[in-house]
């Protein structure tokens, strides 16, 4: 692993502690898996803030209230993305309002991954 | 079963639970004494350890790279830490029992798992888990 290219390698090392401490939100945690598994590399904050509020509300994005949508998109790229940019998780740009994969977006998934058995077992919860 | 006793846990925040409980769990690992607290305990074949002695044995591990011997202050701050606030956060959710005036801490049916899955992160995430540097692993986009 020490021999991953520049672009692909840690930019700041985050500690376990500063990893766990951003996954210690749902938006986040539900923020980190979209991004990771979205297709293309940029993500709106916009279609983030979507498909996080119709987790939440157990609806389609479509049938989404502006409201809803909204409480969700502030929240979003006012405190959480920020923060996932502190961890080094994601890349947020405040101009263009889009998120990018960060260098540790990996661990921050395997991190969760290797949660979801036991937040199953403990909440008797599907979600995330 | 479990969920049932974090219900007990969590009490009032119940209808809220299923935000609330997982959220306090990875809240719970964001601090080094509280993941070595958990290790220390699930490795007890007892299930059970005394306040005293987990601030021993944390203070040894953080001492750990230096041969010195911790001193008194070193061990009165870990063990201040831990009784005024670590095994309130780590017994809030769910992941032990402690009681504060016996200072007798013991395991949950949750100890052990979230022991074992630390255990795992750390190894999957850490480029060189045991080097103390805790470097994530860093794999690009497609990996």
């Amino acid at each position: 692993m020490s021999d991953v290219p520049a672009h692909d390698s840690i930019v700041g090392s985050t500690s376990l502690s500063a990893l766990y401490g951003a996954l210690q939100s749902s938006r986040r945690r539900r923020a980190i898996l979209y991004v990771r598994n979205t297709a293309t590399d940029t993500v709106t904050a916009r279609v983030l803030g979507k498909q996080i509020a119709s987790l939440e509300h157990d609806t389609m994005p479509e049938n989404l209230s502006n409201e809803q949508y909204h409480r969700v998109y502030s929240n979003l790229t006012q405190y959480h993305l920020p923060e996932l940019d502190e961890a080094g998780i994601v890349i947020y740009n405040r101009a263009g309002q889009t998120v990018e994969p960060g260098p540790n977006l990996l661990a921050a998934t395997i991190a969760i991954e290797i949660m979801l058995p036991i937040i199953r077992q403990l909440f008797d919860s599907t979600h995330i | 079963m479990l969920s049932s006793l974090l219900g007990r846990v969590t009490g009032t925040d119940s209808c809220e639970s299923i935000d609330v409980s997982p959220d306090a769990l990875f809240d719970a690992l964001q601090n080094s004494r509280r993941r070595r607290a958990i290790q220390i305990l699930a490795d007890r074949p007892s299930g059970k350890i005394q306040l005293g002695e987990l601030a021993d044995e944390i203070t040894a591990r953080e001492q750990a790279p230096s041969s010195d011997p911790f001193t008194a202050s070193e061990r009165k701050s870990v063990y201040v830490s831990l009784y005024q606030s670590h095994l309130d956060t780590l017994a809030s959710a769910g992941i032990i029992r402690w009681d504060g005036d016996s200072g007798k801490i013991e395991t949950t049916e949750a100890t052990a798992k979230i022991a074992r899955l630390i255990q795992r992160v750390e190894t999957k995430t850490c480029k060189n888990p045991n080097d103390g540097q805790e470097e994530l692993v860093g794999g690009g986009i497609n990996e």
